[in-house]
């Protein structure tokens, strides 16, 4: 599993002003991984991720997943199988159960309810959710529950590349160490791709690899 | 699953479905009341076309129904059957249109010494100087109306004729009608009297055929004063007018000859050589088909304004919604996997509460609903609501996730 960036660019534009938030990116990623992007708002972090998930098409420049160029790619089957994006509010529907939710992006792969809910079941014990928790509703969790949810269902799709857009952003500083560890343990031991976009440099720490991203460039 | 948890997470959006279900059911109770309105015209207007009893007259070129009208022959034969050679009978017969003909010709006679009119008349009342409010009729025992229906030598005498009658003595009145062009001509027929006609003097009220022969004996022909019918079948009028009134009435050749409508020049100063009375009639016939016609407009406006609710909930609900929608396009659903859950969720609500519009007033109405309209409402809907999102859906920021604030 690897992502390629061949001299990405990428340019906001209205008919008032242009602004290129991502300049000239060229970098790889790699499985067993954890990365982990620096920088000040502003910066184009998370530009540069939602252009990795797939989200957006660069300016210009090429990205690769797999060898597989994203300009061809049929994109939204990629975040379906292979990509999935942890986001720092967590973003769970509402009105579904913590095991719904989990076995959502199971459910739209047109996948048996009964074997995606065992797969949701199964990836939430694997990040620390326990049974009774299952039937309650996303606000009835804490924040680092309800991250734990989300990245339980980013495992149960089955992907390999982890995108977390400051994934401790809302959580103490406590939940966000625990769930730091998990993202850590799944690069390590699942063998997964996991790109951190943070500005907290505790969360860098812990990261295999560190990258800085200042008006639009990475080194 | 096509759509996972749709109804669930539909609760999420309860106070649009609720608008949306509202405003189905409405559209479907009014495009059906305005229904059965148009319905309820419609009725109206068959009966008004059982009921209405609508009169057709043969006028002179002036326009006007007086006595001395002097029709030629084949004008009053096309309202009796006949097989006379020199007229032209109509491919289809007046007689298939038109009933209670009521027709009068006039002759002068002498009885009881006195100068008398003789009319001969298939009523009473084809002659329009008589109504009941001024003139009645003692009919004598075993004589009534239908005697001038008849070929019997019967007539009834006004009053002053019915004195002189009584005083003569005579079982029969002896009346002697003279030839129009030749007063030494006369032909003599004894009349039972039937009754006696107040209110008139120096008349005598014999049966058409009676008095048709006497005339056709000493004149060879008959010239008629007057004729009118009464339409049998109102919704045929323009058929009748089209296959016999034009083409026999648009002008009266002075040989008698009938003329085609086209090839008369006076045509279009005097159409109404045979003049129909409907206008009362077709003046209530439009009041209802204009009024026909505001509920189809209404029934149309419903369908304009289903089109603009399915436009603007489209949009509302993706605007709203905007969040939930960019994390299923995160999640890896397809643009069209989302405008077609949106599209469901619409039809899915919409459609059942129109649905239930429907029913409820097809079980209290018993009237077949209107289908034409009830699936231009559906279709309508739908394609407001594809107008309003597909173009949202297709928008590439629409889907993006955005930070929370």
């Amino acid at each position: 599993m690897e992502i390629l960036l061949n001299n990405i660019c990428f340019e906001y534009r209205n008919k008032y002003r242009r602004v290129e938030a991502v300049k000239s990116v060229s970098c790889r990623f790699e499985a067993g991984k954890m990365y982990a992007i620096m920088g000040a708002s502003g910066s184009g972090k998370t530009t540069l991720l939602s252009i990795i998930a797939g989200l957006r098409l660069p300016s210009s420049g090429e990205i690769t997943v797999d060898g597989i160029p994203m300009s061809t790619a049929d994109r939204c089957k990629l975040r379906r199988e292979k990509i999935s994006v942890i986001y720092q509010d967590f973003n769970l529907f509402p009105l579904l159960t913590v095991i719904e939710n989990t076995a959502y992006p199971l459910l739209i792969r047109k996948i048996n309810k009964t074997e995606a809910e065992n797969t949701a079941k199964e990836k939430l014990a694997s990040v620390g959710i326990t049974d009774d928790m299952l039937v309650q509703l996303p606000r009835m969790l804490s924040g680092g529950e309800q991250q734990r949810v989300a990245i339980a269902r980013s495992l149960a799709s089955g992907s390999k590349i982890i995108l977390a857009d400051e994934p401790t952003g809302s959580l103490d500083s406590e939940n966000g160490k625990n769930i730091v560890d998990i993202l850590k343990r799944l690069a390590h031991k699942e063998d997964c791709c996991v790109i951190i976009v943070t500005h907290d440099p505790s969360v860098a720490e812990e990261a295999d690899v560190v990258m800085k991203m200042r008006d639009g460039n990475l080194k | 699953m096509l759509f996972p948890y749709l109804l669930r997470r539909m609760r999420r959006r309860k106070k649009m479905c609720i608008i949306v279900g509202l405003a189905s059911l409405m559209a479907g109770i009014l495009v059906y009341g305005f229904h059965l309105g148009v319905v309820s015209m419609t009725d109206q207007i068959e009966n008004v076309l059982d009921n209405s009893e609508v009169t057709c007259a043969v006028t002179n070129l002036t326009g006007t129904q007086v006595d001395g009208l002097m029709l030629p022959d084949w004008a009053s034969n096309l309202f009796r059957e006949t097989t006379a050679e020199s007229v032209h009978i109509p491919t289809t017969s007046f007689l298939d249109y038109v009933d209670n003909i009521k027709m009068k010709f006039s002759m002068e006679a002498d009885c009881l010494n006195c100068n008398v009119n003789v009319f001969g008349v298939t009523s009473i009342f084809a002659d329009r100087s008589i109504s009941l409010q001024e003139q009645s009729i003692e009919w004598f025992s075993g004589f009534d109306d239908s005697v001038f229906e008849s070929d019997a030598n019967a007539c009834i005498i006004s009053d002053d004729l019915y004195s002189l009658f009584q005083q003569s003595g005579n079982s029969k009145l002896e009346l002697t009608v003279k030839a129009r062009d030749n007063n030494n001509l006369t032909s003599t027929i004894p009349l039972d009297v039937a009754g006696i006609l107040h209110g008139k003097s120096a008349s005598v009220y014999c049966p058409w055929e009676t008095a048709s022969k006497v005339c056709l004996d000493l004149n060879k022909n008959l010239s008629v004063d007057c004729i009118s019918a009464t339409i049998i079948d109102n919704r045929k009028i323009e058929e009748f007018k089209e296959k016999c009134a034009n083409i026999y009435f648009a002008e009266v050749d002075p040989r008698g000859v009938p003329q085609p409508w086209e090839a008369s020049p006076i045509y279009e100063s005097y159409p109404f050589a045979l003049e129909i009375y409907d206008k009362t009639m077709n003046e209530t016939i439009a009041t209802l088909k204009s009024g026909m016609l505001i509920f189809n407009i209404c029934q149309i406006v419903i369908v304009i304004l289903t089109l603009c609710m399915g436009f603007i909930v489209a949009t509302l609900s993706i605007r709203h919604r905007q969040r939930e929608l960019a994390l299923q396009n995160v999640l890896g659903c397809s643009k069209l996997n989302i405008f077609s859950e949106i599209f469901t969720e619409y039809v899915a609500v919409s459609f059942t509460c129109l649905a239930i519009g429907v029913a409820a007033l097809a079980l209290i109405s018993k009237v077949s609903p209107p289908w034409f309209y009830i699936a231009a409402v559906s279709a309508a809907g739908c394609l407001g609501t594809v107008a309003g999102a597909l173009p949202l859906i297709l928008n590439k920021d629409i889907l993006l996730m955005t930070k929370t604030e």
